[in-house]
């Protein structure tokens, strides 16, 4: 029996007789079947074993010393996975109208017709909503614009725009503007704003002509407004400050490759292969329902086919695997509120909703527009930025938001990797806790996370791809 | 008993786990994932052995005969999660309170 300790890890098997091993800093190692259990049980000999006794020790596995001599400089590593937390929100979304003129059947939000001002952000709530922006301790902010359709009142956008330039005069925070827009307004005069202010343009583009319309329902052609609204973007302001949002539907299942050649087509070197959000308003038709696995084949499609086209000499992203990758194969993380422990809402993102009320996130503005607010902050009329933030209700969530302490996640290799989605639980299955083996979240991420891991290991030439996504 | 047993009647399958070899916490960390397909109870039948009854209503006989090839490598390899979370517990502790003492804790 080998002299030497244990250090905190977890372990899974994977489909080719391996096993993975993945530690309380993210670093990993992939192993013959039955390695774990001659680790745990000291049959790893320093001599006899001396390449894989080495590995296990430089990576965190194993210690010579009970306190290892460089524990704090795992601590460190742990922090800088962990850096979000120390920033705090950094993600502000300005939902400045509901008006909107399309009607995808898929969308979360309750919009309204174009014609209905009512539905837009008061000047009022604009500013309160800014103050409480500039008062986040993060000095890089991201003030983002949604909808409805933003450029609907992009007055007030430019307003918005002024007023939060004015007062960080004072506060000189970093600010990144972003537009979510289906593009359909997007004129030479917007685009010369959105250059002398440094904007990013964020769009919906779900496919060939024939997909985006399918999903994405407009009195005219959809697809051929975002297509001419995006050249002329592309244009005017170049190609890295505009950027592509898909959602699959149902009929997206079935065209994962289409769908990557009409970004590739319109110069894009980057896709979001994003599942649908299965609750709220996305799922008034049976149109948008499909189960996890169905999600889980269509990414492994696409992924293997980009992998293809990056193997062929061309760069191309997908933006979900180089977040998680950065994960694996970084100390560092991507700001994602998606995926992090504490969970992202309230400590990465909050949303202004027009009427000035504060949500977690989007998908709680969601929730609220639907008459539940569970997720429901404050008001950014009537409370400050004390009650909204560290007030009662957050205090509440942030019971259940570290996956570090929840059922199923507490002994799961991905952990680090992962995150703790309370407002999925939630809508999904009506508990804030949420119940892992049954969970659409977990069952997607552990899915991708394996095949990613399963890619790297088979293919030095694919990890040598995820290596430049991750380093550009 | 030194072995998982596996017996059965027409209602349940019942499962006798000796303590000597497996935690309670790794039997119901096992457990945990096969909620969502079976109806589980969990009990001490005795002071050397868990008894895990599972409900063969609803239940396929594929189920049933995965279930029984499945479920000592599940466990053993949720004993080997134990050992480790037991065994790692301080050091993990001290990682993660380092990591966010701001030097407080460099000492240690």
């Amino acid at each position: 029996m080998s002299k030497y300790y244990l250090m905190p890890f977890n372990f899974c098997r994977l489909s080719n007789s391996n096993e993975l091993i993945i530690n309380t800093i993210g670093d990993y190692l992939i192993l013959p079947n039955g390695t774990v259990k001659d680790i745990i049980k000291r049959n790893i000999q320093k001599k006899k074993d001396s390449e894989l006794y080495l590995d296990l020790l430089s990576n965190f596995f194993i210690s010579e010393t009970p306190i290892n001599p460089l524990i704090d400089a795992m601590a460190i590593r742990y922090r800088t996975k962990k850096e979000s937390i120390s920033n705090f929100t950094g993600l502000h979304i300005f939902a400045i109208t509901l008006r909107c003129d399309h009607k995808c059947d898929y969308c979360q939000v309750s919009r309204q017709s174009q014609d209905f001002k009512e539905f837009d952000m008061s000047l009022e709530v604009i500013e309160k909503s800014i103050d409480l922006m500039l008062k986040s301790p993060n000095d890089c902010l991201t003030m983002e614009f949604q909808g409805g359709e933003p450029l609907l009142v992009f007055d007030k956008i430019k307003q918005s725009i002024e007023m939060t330039k004015l007062k960080n005069s004072v506060t000189n925070k970093k600010i990144t503007y972003v537009i979510c827009t289906n593009l359909t307004h997007i004129n030479n005069e917007i685009l010369r704003y959105c250059k002398d202010n440094s904007i990013l343009i964020s769009c919906s583009l779900d496919g060939p002509e024939f997909l985006h319309n399918y999903n994405r329902i407009y009195s005219n052609n959809s697809y051929k407004s975002t297509i001419a609204g995006l050249r002329l973007a592309q244009q005017f302001l170049g190609e890295d400050r505009i950027s592509a949002l898909m959602t699959t539907t149902t009929k997206s299942l079935t065209f994962p490759l289409e769908i990557i050649d009409e970004y590739r087509k319109n110069g894009l070197k980057n896709i979001f292969l994003r599942s649908i959000n299965p609750y709220g308003y996305a799922l008034r038709t049976q149109k948008n329902r499909y189960t996890t696995k169905q999600f889980v084949d269509f990414y492994k499609k696409a992924l293997n086919y980009i992998i293809s086209i990056n193997l062929r000499g061309e760069f191309f992203v997908e933006d979900y695997a180089k977040i998680i990758l950065t994960k694996i194969l970084t100390p560092f993380s991507l700001n994602y509120v998606d995926l992090q422990s504490p969970s992202g809402i309230i400590t990465g993102v909050v949303v202004y909703n027009r009427d000035g009320n504060v949500y977690a996130s989007d998908e709680s503005r969601m929730l609220g527009e639907m008459g539940d607010g569970k997720f429901l902050l404050g008001n950014v009329i009537t409370d400050n930025y004390e009650s909204i933030f560290y007030g009662s209700k957050s205090s509440m969530l942030s019971k259940y938001m570290c996956n570090e302490a929840l059922a199923g996640c507490n002994r799961c290799p991905f952990q680090i990797y992962c995150g703790a989605d309370p407002v999925h639980n939630y809508a999904t299955q009506g508990d804030l806790y949420g119940r892992r083996y049954s969970n659409a979240f977990c069952e997607r991420n552990k899915a991708i996370l394996t095949f990613l891991f399963e890619l790297m290991n088979q293919d030095n030439d694919v990890f040598e791809i995820f290596k430049s996504w991750v380093l550009n | 008993m030194e072995q998982i047993v596996f017996k059965e009647d027409d209602k349940f399958i019942y499962i006798f786990i000796p303590q000597r070899l497996y935690s309670k916490e790794a039997v119901l960390n096992c457990l945990y994932w096969k909620l969502n397909e079976l109806k589980i109870r969990f009990s001490f039948y005795s002071e050397k052995e868990f008894q895990v009854s599972i409900d063969l209503k609803n239940l396929s006989l594929h189920q049933k005969e995965n279930l029984k090839d499945t479920f000592s490598n599940d466990l053993l390899d949720y004993e080997l999660r134990e050992i480790v979370h037991r065994e790692t517990k301080n050091i993990r502790e001290l990682i993660i309170a380092k990591a966010f003492a701001n030097g407080a804790l460099d000492d240690l």
